[in-house]
């Protein structure tokens, strides 16, 4: 794919390089490597590091966009669906009340087709002020339809941001965007994230070209006015065809990602130590899923036959993928930092309704941990799942 | 100055068939706005009377590309519409903010506030009924005092705000207003607008037939009563430097005003309001000229 | 991007400009604007303050050297700012029930 000269300029990468850089700094490069075309950005603990960044970026002469210092997230919103509706790539990064502040305009960017894209910190929400992770402000805009991918590493977060842009751009997909990391624990370490050169990433990611509406006044078109009820059940389930093709966009794009960059993380979910008859899974998400491989195989060692999955993209569902994996299970235990106040975790509620239409029930076992950024060690997530087994005798 | 030959024989870029209230001083508003800046606009419109005029979808009345956006969010989707057109090169295009006083100067406050203070480049213009009128006449921040409204059934209390001053405190290159029955002026303020790189801003008064009681045939009428009285001023301040328009200028002299009982006499929603509240309608009369001669002594250029 | 092989197509609100967006409004009309076009000088004050608009001046209509003021009665709701303005008082707002007859007519 060529880049048209009108793009926005990204310099500095003509040779591919490695930093040591957090996870605000990996989603700062994949916007600017993406040659992102408007960014409008409002500091929020912990994803300020990300809109400083990218305003650093843009100041030094190095990243050509055009950046909005917006007064407020819901501004943020209104400022994206407004720049994405003339046409431009765009990107921001916000966190927890931000997020929610905002919530208005992602549903509206949901609902309008529109393939923002965003960098969130998930953080604990309010009462009481929490910077730490957790990751209901995301996973809470779940039924809007927008894609939502859970990192483990900083460098799944550079990664899935620019494929978050080939998804989401997609003629038959048209939706935004979120790409998640947990708050410190992803944000703010610095670990070695590869970047690709300029013009390797200028070939996968391409230009946002839209081809279901923009607004040009030499083909006038007036958006979302009032709408008769008739009109909605067309639309409406078109939103619904179009999240589920992106379940295998999502994988064709992971796998055209490992052909050209040699790194996959997964696509709709991520596994490690499963095979066809693992009778015991754990289910988790996020950088806890990354600690609890090691409790994989601390409890294969005691000789527990075990596997996690690792939910990678909770918005779409990936409900054929998961019962796939789980058809021998005989339990599945879930590890996640989400409740849905009133029922269960928000995994284990999508997870069970998934599994119900599987032949095989496995037995489930519900772990919220890591509320507000609690450690969970390997050995204590391996302990929960002990335990869990121990019931069974 | 524009003449009226000239604006009758501007293209008409409002179709008719939609669905606003007969007599409608926003339809009107917005036939002599896109009349004045072209076909090469895009226009933002926040959750107002405009967003269920234009008609329901597939058809829209508004022959220019429109976005048709969240209620507090008309002044930061033009900023995004700006900063995106800025960035494919297309600086020429007009980013029209087209908002009714409620997201303007309650919900919308936040961003009007911040695009201004960014001088973001648009021409923001509020078309004021002043109340809410698409969501059935409810009281605004522009309800004027003493005006009754679903929710002030006994008369509003208290001062409204002024957003255009408000604007003017954020060194914007251009503040106006102006109103819908004198369609040379507030055209003439347009294109001087649309001359200007930055935040230029626009009070429209729009006497509205239904949310104040008057028949809709007197619209246009009303409108000249509110400017003849002194109710309404018009005005301009072109970076900073405020200058009574001339169609306002006589009326500085508050004997030459028209009395208020004139022009609130066939307006149902001032009927049977007297005593104190009309009198702070008067006062706020009186303050608002306070407020306009002596600023337009204050020349920053 | 990938080329696709179906003609699936994301779906979403875009309406076009066209007359009538709301039907056809002249069914709102109580009262209709009728024009004296003898005494009327065409000032085109009516054309200049319709809100929908539905006034034109048809210049090429030789009953008048300066042509003719038309209405679209198909979309002119009655609102009668036209009569209120006009400077020559030629318009007059006369009941829709007066009408009955001719539209039967016309039909």
């Amino acid at each position: 794919m060529t880049v048209s000269k009108n793009l926005p300029k990204s310099i500095g990468h003509d040779e591919p390089k490695t930093l040591i850089i957090s996870g605000n700094y990996a989603a700062a490069y994949a916007a600017k490597m993406a040659r992102v075309e408007v960014v409008a950005a409002y500091p929020i603990t912990p994803s300020t590091d990300c809109v400083e960044k990218l305003a650093e970026f843009v100041e030094d002469g190095v990243m050509g966009a055009n950046y909005i210092k917006v007064e407020s997230e819901h501004s943020v919103g209104a400022a994206l669906v407004g720049a994405s509706a003339t046409g431009a790539r765009t990107f921001s990064s916000t966190s927890a009340h931000g997020l929610l502040y905002m919530a208005e305009m992602v549903w509206w960017a949901a609902l309008a087709r529109l393939p923002v894209v965003m960098s969130i910190v998930n953080r604990e929400l309010a009462p009481a002020w929490s910077i730490w992770a957790q990751t209901q402000d995301s996973m809470s805009l779940r039924d809007s339809g927008i894609i939502q991918y859970y990192c483990k590493n900083a460098q799944e977060v550079y990664d899935t941001i620019l494929m978050a842009f080939r998804v989401s751009e997609h003629a038959h997909v048209y939706m935004p965007s979120l790409v998640c990391q947990d708050a410190y624990i992803l944000s703010h370490t610095n670990t070695p994230v590869e970047l690709p050169s300029q013009k390797e990433v200028d070939d996968f990611v391409g230009t946002y070209n839209p081809e279901h509406f923009v607004l040009d006044p030499k083909n006038p078109v007036t958006h979302s006015s009032l709408s008769y009820p008739v009109h909605y059940r067309q639309k409406r389930f078109n939103i619904m065809d179009s999240t589920h093709r992106a379940k295998q966009i999502i994988k064709d794009v992971c796998a055209e990602f490992k052909e050209k960059f040699g790194r996959f993380h997964g696509d709709l979910i991520d596994t490690y130590g499963i095979d066809k008859k693992t009778k015991h899974i754990i289910v988790s998400h996020s950088s806890i899923a990354e600690e609890i491989e090691i409790s994989v195989d601390m409890l294969k060692k005691k000789g527990y036959d075990v596997g996690l999955v690792r939910l990678r993209v909770l918005r779409p569902y990936p409900d054929e993928e998961m019962r796939e994996v789980c058809k021998d299970a005989e339990t599945i235990h879930f590890i996640e930092r989400a409740p849905s106040y009133g029922f269960k975790g928000v995994i284990a509620i999508d997870t069970m309704a998934a599994l119900y239409e599987g032949k095989n029930h496995p037995k489930a076992f519900h772990h919220i941990e890591g509320l507000s950024g609690m450690d969970v060690t390997a050995e204590y997530a391996a302990g929960l799942v002990e335990k869990d087994l121990e019931t069974l005798k | 100055m524009v003449t009226t030959k000239e604006i009758l024989r501007l293209p008409e870029p409002i179709l008719p068939g939609h669905a606003a209230c007969a007599g409608c001083s926003s339809s009107l508003g917005l036939r002599y706005a896109l009349k004045a800046l072209g076909e090469d606009v895009i226009m933002s419109v926040p959750a107002c009377c405009t967003s269920v005029w234009q008609g329901p979808y597939p058809k829209s009345a508004i022959t220019v590309p429109v976005l048709n956006i969240a209620f507090a969010a008309a002044a930061s989707a033009a900023s995004g519409i700006s900063a995106a057109l800025e960035s494919k090169g297309k600086k020429d295009t007009t980013v029209l903010a087209w908002a009714g006083d409620g997201g303007s100067v309650d919900i919308g406050l936040a961003a009007i506030s911040g695009a201004a203070e960014r001088n973001d480049n648009m021409i923001y213009v509020t078309y004021s009924n002043e109340s809410y009128s698409n969501t059935g006449v409810q009281k605004s921040g522009a309800t004027p005092p003493g005006a009754r409204t679903k929710t002030t059934p006994k008369g509003r209390v208290g001062f409204p705000k002024d957003i255009s001053l408000i604007m003017w405190t954020h060194n914007l290159p251009y503040v106006a207003t102006a109103c819908t029955s004198y369609p040379r002026d507030f055209i003439e303020k347009l294109r001087k607008a649309q001359t200007m790189d930055g935040f230029k801003f626009i009070y429209l008064l729009a006497p509205c037939a239904i949310g104040w009681r008057f028949p809709s045939e007197k619209t246009i009428e009303i409108g000249k009563l509110a400017v003849e009285s002194g109710a309404h001023i018009l005005w301009e301040a072109i970076d900073g430097d405020i200058e009574l328009s001339r169609l306002s200028k006589r009326y500085e002299d508050p004997a030459k005003r028209k009395p208020l009982e004139d022009y609130l006499k066939d307006q149902g929603r001032y009927r049977g309001i007297g005593g104190e509240l009309l009198q702070s309608y008067r006062d706020y009369i009186d303050h608002q000229w306070a407020i306009i001669t002596s600023l337009a002594k204050i020349k920053q250029k | 991007m990938t080329k696709t092989k179906d003609d699936f197509k994301v779906d979403t609100w875009n309406s076009k400009p066209e007359k009538g967006s709301a039907g056809k409004t002249g069914l709102w009309r109580t009262f209709r604007p009728v024009i004296n076009h003898e005494e009327c000088t065409r000032c085109e004050m009516c054309v200049l303050y319709c809100p929908e608009p539905v006034i034109t001046l048809n210049l090429d209509d030789p009953s008048h050297k300066k042509g003719k003021i038309i209405i679209d009665y198909d979309y002119c709701k009655g609102c009668g700012i036209c009569a209120n303005e006009c400077p020559q008082d030629c318009i007059e707002m006369v009941k829709e029930t007066e009408f009955i007859e001719d539209d039967k007519e016309e039909k």
